[in-house]
């Protein structure tokens, strides 16, 4: 028996084996076959198998709620990130507005271009202070936080958004109260074009974090860029552009961000530390 | 009855029903699958709970390519080797195994089906069958898939399925022929 | 309780760093060993969700971790290679800061700041400044923080590396202590790290997941491939040419060779029971036979 089972299995190789053959020899013993019948496990027992592969199943998640519970959860954390901000990120940049505020009211500069040149140096800065934790060699264990690295960037930018705003809306109102000729449409134009357009760049730099000094860079150009806009004859450029070119530019840049913060909250941010 | 990609689309977004449905559809397949080549009940039981448990744990990377049931039937073919090959099996000799369970089923009063005389001669054959051939057979006969289906989902060509059916039914009709003194004279052995 | 890696790639541009891995990992602690290069760290970014792989899944309990997103991480507790630490903080100060970015609340965190640091033996330099802290403290506390979400896996990336082997016992045995009830995943090339307390040794080589098995099991199979034999100084070379020699030592003015080789290198040759580290070399040549350290 055991010698013949040798030999048919090296038989394994025949390839030219009739289907009918195999077909015949099914009707032949399929009838006896028929008797292996298999008695089932019973209802309860296959119930205990299948409260067993509960746990497997995901947790299923509403995508809609999900979104709004992580709006949530990134505003509560970027309040809380407040005091964690270095102080000097506030004086620094309440400073740079003052100045700012007197180059207008007492050196007479263009206002426009002022306002244009100011938008964006706040979360410039403030991106310096959410990338704090790259300078410490921090910033490969907190990404694997529950409250990841990725997170903690997005609230403080928030914050450092928010911050921004507030700022500008303020100092366009005072200018628009102080200076009657100054149209504030205008003026709100000409800091949220900058501002949406430096942002989404900074969220761009954000994404790519090892090149830090980016930033700082980034700064560098708008500053001198400031320089530019400054000379009266290109502001006055500027100034003849239509509106809907600003507004344009604003809507990309706007979209940009949107798209970086869906990103990196899907975190599929993709920093490829020392590879 | 809902489609296995679209069950499998519900458990993938969490939900439970789906699994369950999913699970019941398959059960008994995969236990009389596992039963009859694994011989045991409870080991059958067991077995299957597994595959079910290794079904759910790579829900997520079954690829819509191919049929539900050839990939399911796949984890538990692999499985069913797996067990075969495992330590705890290898230390035991299959054919006393095998005699041993149906003597002690034989005495069970509940499980009537065993005593069955017929039922007892084709299952003893059909465990008297070298691995492959009884996976094979099982799974044309019992589970009529295609000979292509065994062929991809046992990992090997359809010649190769040809001949281990052909040779593991051959050996079947010998041995369930000669009846039942043979097996017995063979069992002493 | 498990962790599934199903078919998990990972590239940089063209190059390969993590080559198809599939592998399954239940509590107790498995030692990944592998030269430099060989995707060690790669693999434990991925668990750690610092990096995502460029293919495959990653599943906890049958869940994938992507789906899992906040549950997972507050599941797993991580030691990078390089931790840069906040240098002016004090321990506790350190410990509390990163309790709140893990998602700890406030009166959990005191206690779990004071058992780790009982845990590590830092209780009493807890108000002194991490900056100041030695390399094995450092790398004490920074086992503190992967604590304190008590975690279900526990990634530790060369913990030892640069450490004094006073340090490096006591980390093993910290290791050792407190991977019960938790997956704890170590990378090292040292193997004396690991011989003792991995249930499971993982070894990588080029990307790839060359063997996965038991200390023992590992050592059974290079069992009758290690030899020592005394030479003079003459002969050394030229088995140096011939086979791989894993260590040279100078005894008695002779020099000690331990050779790896599948036949008797020599005629009075003796038979040695294999070492993980010879296992290591067996794997990877890394030089060895070139750069044998002559130890007197």
């Amino acid at each position: 028996m055991t010698k013949r089972e040798g030999k048919n299995d090296q038989g394994l190789v025949d390839v030219a084996l009739r289907d009918q053959e195999l077909l015949h020899l099914e009707q032949d013993v399929g009838s006896l076959l028929d008797e292996y019948d298999v008695e089932y496990p019973s209802e309860a027992e296959i119930m205990m198998t299948i409260d067993r592969l509960r746990p497997f199943v995901p947790v299923k998640v509403n995508k809609r709620e999900l979104m709004f519970r992580n709006m949530a959860v990134l505003l509560k954390r970027a309040l809380h990130e407040i005091f964690y901000i270095s102080p000097l990120f506030w004086v620094a940049n309440s400073l740079f507005f003052l100045v700012a505020l007197a180059a207008v009211f007492l050196g007479e500069q263009n206002p426009y271009g002022m306002i244009m040149i100011l938008a964006p140096i706040p979360t410039l800065t403030g991106l310096m202070e959410a990338l704090k934790s790259r300078n410490t060699g921090m910033a490969e264990l907190e990404m694997s936080f529950k409250y990841s690295l990725q997170e903690m960037i997005l609230s403080k930018m928030v914050i450092i958004g928010g911050f921004n705003l507030l700022i500008n809306l303020v100092i366009s109102v005072s200018l628009t109260v102080f200076y009657h000729h100054i149209w504030l449409w205008k003026l709100l134009l000409f800091w949220i074009t900058p501002f949406t357009v430096m942002t989404a760049i900074a969220f761009i730099i954000v994404n790519r974090l090892r090149h830090f000094y980016a930033i700082t860079a980034s700064l560098m150009i708008w500053i001198s860029f400031g320089g530019l806009i400054s000379q009266s004859h290109f502001i006055g450029k500027l100034e003849s552009l239509s509106p809907v070119v600003y507004i344009l530019i604003t809507i990309s840049a706007g979209l940009v961000i949107i798209g970086r913060i869906t990103h990196m909250y899907k975190r599929g941010m993709t920093y490829e530390l020392n590879p | 009855m809902p489609e296995d990609q679209e069950l499998i689309k519900e458990i993938l977004t969490g939900s439970q029903a789906a699994m369950e449905v999913l699970t019941r559809k398959y059960y008994k397949p995969l236990y009389a699958f596992v039963y009859r080549k694994i011989g045991n009940k409870e080991t059958a039981y067991d077995l299957t709970q597994d595959i079910f448990i290794k079904m759910m744990q790579s829900i997520h990377s079954y690829s819509q390519k191919g049929a539900f049931k050839s990939w399911l039937f796949s984890i538990a073919v692999n499985h069913c080797r797996d067990y075969w090959k495992s330590a705890g099996y290898r230390q035991i000799n299959k054919q006393s195994e095998l005699t041993e369970t149906l003597e002690s089923k034989q005495k069970s009063v509940s499980y009537i089906f065993e005593q069955k005389e017929t039922r007892e001669q084709v299952k003893h054959a059909i465990h008297n069958l070298p691995e492959y051939q009884r996976e094979a057979v099982i799974l044309k006969y019992y589970h009529h898939l295609k000979i292509k289906e065994i062929a991809t989902l046992t990992e090997t060509s359809v010649s190769t399925v040809k001949s281990r059916l052909k040779q593991g039914l051959t050996k079947l009709s010998i041995s369930l022929k000669r009846g039942e003194e043979d097996d017995q004279a063979r069992r002493q052995k | 309780m498990n962790l599934i890696l199903d078919k998990i790639s990972k590239c940089f541009g063209d190059k390969i760093v993590l080559d198809d891995i599939s592998l399954e990992l239940t509590p107790g602690v498995y030692g990944i060993l592998g030269a430099n290069g060989s995707g060690k760290t790669t693999l434990m970014r991925i668990l750690a969700t610092v990096m995502n792989p460029s293919s495959g899944h990653i599943s906890f309990n049958g869940q994938d971790i992507n789906d899992m997103e906040h549950r997972y991480r507050e599941l797993i507790g991580y030691l990078p290679q390089q931790v840069g630490l906040y240098k002016s903080f004090t321990a506790e100060k350190f410990l509390s800061y990163i309790a709140y970015l893990k998602g700890l609340t406030k009166a959990e965190t005191q206690d779990k700041v004071t058992e780790v640091l009982d845990l590590v033996g830092l209780s009493e330099q807890r108000k002194e400044k991490v900056g100041k802290y030695s390399g094995g403290m450092k790398r004490r506390i920074g086992i503190a923080q992967a604590l304190l979400n008590d975690p279900k896996l526990l990634i530790v990336d060369e913990p030892t590396a640069g450490l004094d082997p006073k340090e490096r016992i006591r980390l093993r045995n910290l290791l050792s202590r407190i991977s019960s009830h938790r997956i704890v995943l170590l990378s090292t090339h040292i193997v004396s790290d690991i011989e003792y307390i991995a249930k499971e040794v993982l070894i990588l080589k080029e990307g790839q997941l060359i063997q996965k098995d038991t200390p023992q099991r590992l050592l059974n199979e290079i069992e009758g491939k290690v030899w020592t034999v005394q030479v003079s100084e003459g002969e050394i070379l030229e088995l140096q040419s011939k086979y791989k020699v894993v260590n040279i030592a100078l005894v008695r003015e002779k020099y000690e060779l331990r050779i790896l080789s599948d036949t008797r290198p020599h005629i009075h040759a003796i038979s040695e029971v294999p070492h993980l580290e010879d296992l290591y070399l067996y794997h990877f040549d890394e030089g060895a036979s070139q750069d044998a350290a002559v130890k007197v």
